[in-house]
């Protein structure tokens, strides 16, 4: 298990006199074997939290435990070394050193520091971890013959072989060409839920952060914006940057007008709208309602009344293979929408469309 | 268990822990390094030029100008710095457009025999300036060169050049330094993306067009570099101006210091001056190239993956072109070496013929080793000072790059240019610094095989730091970070990890501060004694004693040693990425 406990790690500026609050008052919590991660644009502070974790960097202040040990302490003036911490780190470069062959790389956090393992022992584990990430036929291999997948799934036996508490991934996937990207998930997936160990992850892909966690932070500048399970993170994101982020969505700005029996109404452009709920705003507040592309209906033979039924026209549309996206334009703003690749619809045709209220959310603009 | 750990200094952690006793000592160990390193650097860098303005600007009689007065006054000066322009100028011209071509070819084309090209580019920079003019002398002196009497006898009279003349030292000059060229064009060529060149193909653009308006405009500012740094190199040669110049009174700056310092009466203010000029325009050069670098820098796409060269496919000219540069492989690397390999087995010089070689013998070989020509200890001294050099140059370089790039001392960029500034040093001045400094010093130093090493030290250093910086910087912080986070020490990752990492190219480093060092012939002939000379000195003066046999031996045994060296750091730079040379 992870504690972390309002973590804030500032930089100063190179240039100016200013600092960067790179990371500023996280805290999370991540159960013993979860995978948990954190996600958000470039630059948010990822990083620069898993490395106060490893203890590549040094906090300014907050608290950072692993299974109730104290690894870091700003009031209590504790810094564990991270040679000392027991914890497992996939680099994003996966720092492979290129002077060692596959078995030396994988051997050596078994061959320094404290850790006095006898000969027979290390070939052990060491053949165990290689043939967990399945290189175990490659283990006299030079490691910069290795090939991108081949040198990941190395990074992640050499952290692997240390038994660690816990296990720290940056971005491991990024440097992979997509296909494999993708294969390579599913296989971190398995192998984390097979060893049981608790994970960190840090990405920038949504997709990634959604198919492989059981708990993910949504950062944004340095501060964390919604932790949740994948669902309620992509289906009812608390502000309108978690919805934008993670999976794509419409917006349409507007103000609360009240309640209206178990919904919302909400004044629009497109007039008054009914929203299933609303996250951190109140009668009269402005807001934003978000809508996902995929939650609009299309009402192809037009006839029907009623909240939430706009008219439009086709913009234009778009063949991604599984789907259809269509651009429709109102008479104030554009909505986009996504339905199954069998709906066909023509550009410049007039569109009926409907906004489910229940999968409408109003929030906070942020 | 909760355990408070005190930081070891250096390798992972590098933020200011006020309040921690390890730290502050690691900190303390830092400084006290920091300030060592960059003293001894200062002392070395700094103390040339300090002692080279002092004496320039003073007299007997205290500060005054007449030293410069003087030293311009005499007759011939106008002529001297006449020669030096165009002999700069000219063998600029003459190495750019050789070595650019080479590489251009080399680089972008599809011409055959490649590895060829490669070898005929490198080579002439491997045999010692003073050896290559030499066989250049019997090559194209007037009456007895070898290529002079062919193109007589083929009644091509007039195409001869003669050695001893201004244009015979342009050649000669810009043939040796066009292996420069060749690395910085091969360079500039290799880093510029094909597929800038390949969208003007797709805009329309015909090959040449594209060459025209895309690829020169992109390596204009690396040629400019170049250019700039080939006239400093040209004003700085000593080897030519000095073999080919002095003869025929085609004096030069460089002729003239060593001239100033070499005949009686010695005359120090004249050396003085003139030194402090080549320092003034060198200097003032190289800080033109660095802001061209930039430039050039900004033209260099930067992008994680590696892009092939595009070659171009010369169509017909495949073969001409192959074969022009085979011709100039013979004339530039076969030809002189095999003159100097027949002058070895020959007991006096002749002219190359089947009657000749009647005559092979191995003496001069057997003379080399024998106690009279003082050869042994020639040897033995070029041995002591390269290695020491070496040695030394890569210790201190090590630490200087180390805290140039790892540490967050204050003011570490100005270690880089403490390092770099001897680049601006031609070794016929630091060698007239030197004098200037031990002459009167009541340190010993003058005459014993210490002053040597200090020029060579001082000389070397910006080549020591570019090796050690380029092995530093392959080490990765992550490299290092993973190595603690599976529980290294810092001292394990040292050992394991850094050292490791490092070590080709600190070798390279090392073995490429030997080889110039033995090399060494400008700031040698002016600090040399009676028991101090080196190889190159003992080359010189074989020379001027007319023993071109033993000459010739001694030069076909340090050439074999030298390419061997040479090969062993490709081999080792290739690894880490440092190849200019
Ligand atoms: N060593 C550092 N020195 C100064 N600023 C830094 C340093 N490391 C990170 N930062 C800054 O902190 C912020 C967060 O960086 P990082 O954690 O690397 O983001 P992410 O991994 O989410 O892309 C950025 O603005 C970055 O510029
Ligand atoms: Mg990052």
């Amino acid at each position: 298990m992870l504690r972390v406990h309002e973590l804030c790690k500032a930089f100063r500026e190179g240039t100016k006199q200013g600092r960067v609050h790179a990371v500023d008052k996280v805290s999370f919590t991540v159960e013993e074997g979860a995978f948990f991660t954190l996600l958000g644009p470039s630059g948010c502070g990822k990083t620069t939290t898993l490395r106060c974790i490893a203890g590549l960097e040094r906090p300014d202040s907050g608290e950072i435990l692993v299974d109730d040990r104290v690894l870091f302490s700003g009031s209590g003036g504790v810094f564990v070394q991270p040679n000392q911490r027991n914890i497992g780190m996939v680099f994003q470069s996966y720092a492979i050193w290129p002077h060692m062959n596959v078995f030396d790389n994988v051997a050596f956090p078994l061959r320094v520091g404290g850790r006095k393992v006898g000969k027979a022992e290390i070939r052990n584990r060491v053949e165990q971890a290689l043939s967990v990430v399945e290189l175990g036929h490659l283990a006299g291999r030079f490691a910069t013959k290795l090939s991108g997948g081949q040198q990941q799934r190395l990074a992640l036996a050499r952290a692997l072989v240390i038994q660690p508490s816990l296990l720290l991934l940056d971005e491991p996937l990024s440097n992979l060409d997509a296909k494999l990207r993708e294969s390579l998930r599913f296989e971190l997936k398995r192998l984390q839920r097979e060893q049981g160990i608790t994970t960190v992850y840090v990405t920038h892909d949504q997709s990634e952060a959604l198919s492989m966690s059981n708990s993910i932070a949504v950062m944004q500048e340095g501060t964390i914006s919604q932790v949740g399970d994948p669902f309620s993170v992509y289906l009812a994101p608390e502000n309108s940057f978690v919805a934008d982020f993670v999976g794509s969505t419409n917006f349409i700005e507007g103000e609360v007008v009240g309640p209206a029996g178990d919904e919302w109404q909400v004044m629009t452009g497109h007039g008054v709208l009914h929203v299933g709920k609303i996250v951190g705003v109140d009668t009269g507040d402005q807001c934003v309602v978000s809508i996902r592309p995929e939650h609009i209906e299309v009402l192809k033979n037009g006839a029907r009344q009623g909240p939430n039924v706009l008219t439009g026209e086709v913009r234009t549309r778009l063949f991604t293979g599984e789907a259809m996206d269509y651009q429709i334009s109102f008479e104030h703003g554009e909505l986009r929408c996504r339905t199954p690749a069998a709906v066909r619809l023509s550009s410049g045709k007039p569109v009926t469309v409907h906004l489910p209220a229940s999968l409408c959310a109003a929030l906070r603009k942020s | 268990m909760v355990r408070t750990e005190v930081a070891p200094e250096g390798v992972v952690q590098q933020h200011d822990a006020p309040g921690q006793p390890g730290r502050r000592w690691g900190t303390i160990l830092t400084y006290l390094l920091g300030a060592a390193v960059v003293g001894t650097l200062a002392y070395l860098v700094l103390s040339p030029l300090v002692y080279l303005v002092w004496r320039g600007i003073t007299t007997g009689d205290g500060l005054s100008i007449d030293n410069i007065g003087n030293a311009y006054s005499g007759s011939g000066t106008g002529k001297m710095i006449f020669n030096s322009v165009v002999f700069a100028v000219g063998s600029a011209a003459v190495s750019l457009v050789t070595g650019s071509a080479l590489a251009f070819f080399c680089v972008r084309s599809n011409a055959p025999l490649k590895p060829l090209l490669y070898a005929a580019s490198i080579v002439p920079l491997i045999v010692p300036g003073i050896l290559f003019t030499i066989t250049w002398v019997f090559l194209l002196s007037k009456d007895v060169g070898v290529i002079n009497i062919a193109l007589r006898s083929m009644g091509l009279a007039w195409l001869q050049i003669n050695a001893f003349s201004l244009p015979g030292m342009i050649i000669v000059d810009g043939l040796h330094l066009s292996p420069l060229v060749f690395m910085l064009m091969f360079a500039a060529l290799r880093a510029t993306d094909p597929a800038l060149e390949e969208s003007a193909l797709m805009s329309g653009a015909s090959i040449p067009q594209a060459i025209r308006r895309v690829t020169a405009p992109l390596v204009r500012p690396a040629l400019l570099g170049a250019a700039l740094i080939m006239v400093v190199r040209g004003l700085e040669s000593f080897e030519t101006p000095a073999v080919l110049g002095i003869p025929a009174g085609n004096w030069v700056l460089t002729s003239r210091i060593y001239d100033a310092l070499h005949s009686y009466p010695v005359r120090y203010d004249q050396a003085a001056i003139y030194s402090l000029t080549l320092l003034v325009i060198t200097a003032t050069g190289l800080i033109f190239v660095q802001r061209v670098n930039r430039r050039a820098e900004r033209f260099q796409t930067i992008s994680g993956k590696g892009f092939r060269p595009r070659p171009l496919d010369l169509g017909a000219w495949r073969w001409p072109v192959s074969i022009g540069f085979g011709i100039y492989f013979f004339f530039v690397v076969v030809l002189p070496l095999a003159m100097l390999v027949w002058m070895s087995l020959m007991p006096f010089y002749q002219t190359p013929s089947i009657s000749a070689l009647g005559t092979v013998t191995l003496d001069n070989y057997r003379r080399l080793f024998g106690a009279t020509d003082g050869v042994l200890v020639a040897i033995k001294n070029s041995a002591i000072l390269g290695v020491t050099s070496a040695t030394a140059v890569m210790v201190l370089m090590s630490i200087a790059a180390w805290l140039a790039i790892k540490s967050k001392l204050r003011g570490r960029q100005f270690v880089d240019t403490l390092a770099a500034f001897p680049l601006a040093f031609p070794g016929l001045v630091m060698g007239a610094a030197l004098i200037f400094i031990y002459l009167r010093s009541p340190l010993p130093i003058y005459g014993t095989l210490l002053i040597l090493f200090i020029a060579y030290v001082t000389r070397y250093m910006p080549y020591g730091m570019r090796y050690a910086s380029a092995s530093l910087m392959q080490v990765s912080g992550e490299l290092e970070e993973s190595a603690t986070m599976s529980g290294a020490t810092w001292k394990d990752t040292f050992r394991r990890i850094v050292l490791p990492l490092m070590a080709p190219g600190i070798l390279a480093g090392w073995l490429y501060v030997f080889i110039v060092s033995v090399r060494e012939l400008s700031s040698s002939i002016l600090l040399y004694s009676q028991d101090t000379r080196v190889l190159s000195v003992t080359i010189w003066e074989l020379w001027e004693n007319g023993r071109a046999g033993v000459l010739s031996a001694l030069g076909v045994v340090m050439v074999l040693t030298l390419m061997a060296l040479v090969g062993l750091i490709y081999k080792l730079g290739g690894r880490i990425g440092v190849r200019d040379y």
